[in-house]
């Protein structure tokens, strides 16, 4: 047995990871590149990224700065077109004269690292990890999944350039990457500041390595993953042990100017690709804006689900198809699209049972309490109505009020919660109601919503069945050995409406945008747009 | 017993190799244990165990479980439980000394000069000319037989049950050997079924270096919605959950999203990998540890001084409805 095939070699094999866990952090000084952060950090405070010229200018600035930055390319390597992209800046920024000087710097310092041609970090990595000596060794993973969109400092092409250096390297680009691999260490090539928190969270927690190594140029900040941990309670809490890595860590101080840039170019980023609203309006719903490998992206319901394949494009079983949150959805996830609708397959399937039963009414009726919570949540937060639940012995989150009025969720799936809930809601004076027609009221309504998800389990199950039988006659064994590619089209038999895509995720945009519902569902073709590179 | 005490007396045999327990999993075994052993009148014990991996927690919690169900086990199986039974259930059998099994709807409970009798109609039988007969049985009698609402195990199950209850016996200590085959679940894990059971394949474990017991048939699993005898039950987490257990194991965040307000169980042991503490999950711990009670000398066993890094462990005392 081995860790490939063995569950529980594995999962030892990740307590033990978790266990030695250490982070090193690599400082290489070399003025010229610390120059380049500074400068670009001073000049994008001048900016006016409301103009579209300036933002256009911020963002050649962020991918200059970040093919120094991100790159284990030597700094001459043509690839980098670092004196190229020096001389689009100048003649852009031409139109601004205060600019002059910090131009001029930025010019310098890019000649001066191009002349030189040295990349300390490839330096390192060549003269830490030499070929001779990682025979048999396992693994060392470099993450070059740096921003959403192409990462700048990387040739498209990474295995064969990687494997020049050493057969060992293996890039890792997304979740898919990491699928049953182990790491003797993984390499962080630079501050990781637009990486997916996601998936540099999956790299730290998920037991994948024993060593991470930082490599940072002087001025680069770099900051472990954030990550939750369970409030104490008084038994168990002193009697747990952190990880070595965690001990180790220590808050440095982060110079936000120099973060500036890099904030800015995830929110631009995404701003470029689907414009949707950033704060909420009445007729907006909140949303996540997902890209695909294929250059495509869509807008999701963000309290929505959509159902996932396993990462490596393997099905065995209905089993093998998930529901995920939206919210949870990460790069290298296979997803499941209905184009042309909200994007979830089982409101559609619903939609016909429901119809076919003649009895379209059931949603409305069962769920016409959320107008009493809606008009409650006026006058009282999410939070406050959670606490006054918690009161009555209901225990629920802030978030679960919040989905509770949404379209997606159909309300509490616990029968006391439920009650409780409605009770409030009448004492708050948002369902009037005798005693007695109260508890009828109840009754009903609990009963039409168990009806309703029973409708939805249905269509759930019908749905996984028909998208089973059509996966399988589709790819027949290639679903089997092989992966899927990053866009397939799927027909249901019977279904003519029916098209589904099945996508691999580029980057999810992890900040919630507020759009018209009609955006939900339409596929956006991103192909040729400048941001992705 | 403390992981520490686990990890010298279970081996892990996994495809042919042994292994000790390594302490994650003593860990995990421990805690499924002290869930399953703390059950306090009129409170709730909700758990969260927070891992780096979560698969194969859930059976090692489960084990735990067991083991502890096995030493709380009490003979109950008694004449009230039988007689508040509604007319035209149907109940098993099997007479204890010549080792017969029936199957049959009880049609009525009779009583004269101070004894009572329950009288049943068999349905099942090795014999057909046994089919129809409505058999007496006199309360004083009711020990003779081992009367069950679930179906007793098949022979090779009952062999496989056997095997289990001896293991299980043997690292809890004092067993009554009718627990294994008393028809009571001593806990739900709501888990995906497929997963859960490709990922317990092949690994057998061995108590005291005892002869190795396959964790499948030591687990002595059967699905909530079937009728057979088991000890656990596996749920998938959809739909509504039958039944009532001193312990539910939500293993993952799909579990626990789906059945967060489980009422099948008074305990509840959630089990997540470090991805799936989502803020959600965080909310509703923050919200259980606001109306959460002191855990203090109610509760048995003593609680190991440390844990090994990557697991996190919060365990929260509230009100029962």
């Amino acid at each position: 047995m081995n860790i490939n095939s063995s569950v529980f070699l594995r999962v030892s094999h990740i307590f033990d990871n978790c266990k030695q866990l250490s982070l090193t952090r690599y400082h290489f000084q070399f003025p010229l590149v610390e120059t380049v952060i500074q400068v670009s950090s001073r000049l994008f405070q001048m900016l006016d990224r409301a103009d579209p010229a300036q933002s256009e200018i911020s963002r050649r600035l962020w991918v200059m700065k970040s093919s120094i930055l991100f790159t284990i390319l030597p700094f001459d390597d043509p690839t980098l077109k670092l004196l190229d992209q020096m001389q689009e800046l100048e003649h852009l920024l031409e139109y601004l004269p205060d600019a002059a000087p910090l131009v001029a710097s930025l010019r310098g310092a890019i000649t001066g690292i191009a002349a030189s041609g040295k990349n300390l970090k490839r330096e390192w990595l060549v003269k830490k990890y030499p070929e001779a000596l990682c025979e048999e060794n396992g693994l060392i993973g470099i993450l070059t999944g740096l921003s959403a969109g192409r990462s700048p400092g990387w040739p498209l092409e990474k295995d064969g350039y990687l494997a020049e250096l050493n057969s060992q390297l293996l890039p890792i680009g997304s979740k898919k990457d990491l699928k049953s691999n182990f790491f003797k260490a993984i390499i962080l090539p630079c501050a990781c500041n637009n990486t997916s928190p996601l998936l540099l969270s999956e790299l730290f927690y998920a037991g994948l390595t024993t060593k991470l190594e930082v490599l940072l140029y002087s001025g680069e900040r770099f900051q472990p993953p954030k990550r939750l941990l369970l409030p104490s309670d008084g038994v168990f809490s002193e009697r747990l042990q952190s990880s070595k890595m965690e001990d180790d860590v220590v808050a440095l101080p982060i110079d936000q100017a120099t973060l500036a840039l890099d904030a800015w170019i995830d929110v631009a980023f995404w701003q470029a690709l689907h414009s949707g609203a950033r704060s909420s309006h009445d007729d907006l719903l909140p949303a996540r804006y997902m890209l695909f490998f294929d250059g495509t992206g869509i807008f999701l319901p963000e309290d929505g689900s959509i159902m996932t394949l396993p990462i490596d494009g393997k099905l065995t079983d209905e089993s093998d198809l998930c529901m995920v949150r939206i919210e949870n959805v990460c790069e290298g996830d296979i997803v499941v699209i209905r184009s042309g609708s909200s994007g979830g397959l089982v409101d559609k399937a619903s939609e016909r049972i429901l119809g076919r039963d003649n009895n379209e009414s059931l949603f409305d009726k069962a769920t016409d309490w959320k107008d009493a919570l809606d008009a409650l949540l006026v006058t009282h937060s999410n939070e406050e109505v959670a606490a006054e639940l918690c009161m009555r012995g209901s225990p629920v989150s802030a978030a679960s009020i919040q989905r509770w009025i949404g379209p997606d969720v159909l309300g509490p799936r616990n029968e006391s919660v439920f009650r409780e809930l409605i009770y409030l809601l009448a004492a708050k004076g948002k369902i009037q109601k005798t005693s007695l027609e109260l508890a009828s009221y109840t009754d009903i309504r609990w009963r039409l919503l168990q009806d309703l998800r029973r409708l939805h389990q249905k269509a759930g199950s019908l749905i996984r069945q028909d998208l089973f039988k059509a996966l399988f006659s589709k790819f027949g064994n290639k679903s089997e050995g092989g992966t899927l590619s990053g866009r397939e089209v799927v027909r249901i038999e019977g279904d003519a409406d029916a098209q589904l895509l099945i996508l691999r995720v580029a980057a999810v945009d992890s900040i919630t945008a507020y759009v018209k519902p009609s955006r939900f569902g339409k596929i956006d073709n991103l192909v040729g747009n400048k941001w992705l590179g | 017993m403390l992981p520490s005490e686990l990890s010298v007396r279970i081996s892990v045999l996994d495809g042919g190799e042994k292994h000790i327990l390594p302490d994650w999993a003593a860990s995990l075994v421990w805690l499924g244990a002290w869930c399953r052993k703390n059950q306090i009148m009129g409170r709730r014990l909700i758990v969260f165990a927070v891992l780096p991996s979560r698969e194969l927690a859930a059976a090692f919690a489960s084990l735990g479980c067991l083991v502890a169900g096995s030493i709380a086990f009490e003979d109950k199986i008694s004449w009230p439980i039988f007689r508040a039974l509604p007319l035209g259930r149907g109940v098993f059998w099997k007479h204890k000394s010549n080792g017969t099994h029936y199957g049959g709807d009880i049609v009525g409970f009779s009583g004269s000069d101070g004894e009572e009798f329950i009288e049943v109609k068999i349905t099942k039988a090795a014999k057909r000319s046994s089919l129809g007969v409505i058999m007496t049985v006199n309360k004083r009698h009711f020990d003779d037989y081992r009367f069950t609402e679930n179906k007793p195990p098949s022979t090779a199950k009952s062999v496989s049950f056997d095997v289990a209850g001896q293991a299980l016996g043997a690292l809890a200590g004092v067993v009554d050997p009718k627990w294994i085959m008393t028809d009571f679940a001593e806990g739900l894990i709501v888990t995906s079924i497929t997963a859960f059971e490709s990922s317990i394949e092949n690994l057998a474990l061995s108590i005291d270096s005892g002869p190795p017991v396959s964790v499948s048939d030591l687990l002595c699993l059967g699905r909530n919605k079937g009728h057979g005898h088991a000890k656990l039950r596996l749920e998938p987490p959809k739909g509504t959950i039958e039944g009532r257990f001193p312990l539910a194991i939500l293993d993952g965040g799909k579990a626990f999203s789906v059945h967060e307000h489980i009422n099948a169980a008074r305990n509840v042991l959630i089990i997540l990998d470090r991805s799936e503490h989502v803020i959600e999950v965080h909310d509703v711990a923050k919200s259980l540890k606001s109306i959460s009670q002191d855990i203090g000398v109610d509760f048995a066993d003593v609680i190991p001084l440390t844990f090994t890094p990557g697991i996190e462990i919060a365990a929260y005392l509230i009100e029962e409805l």
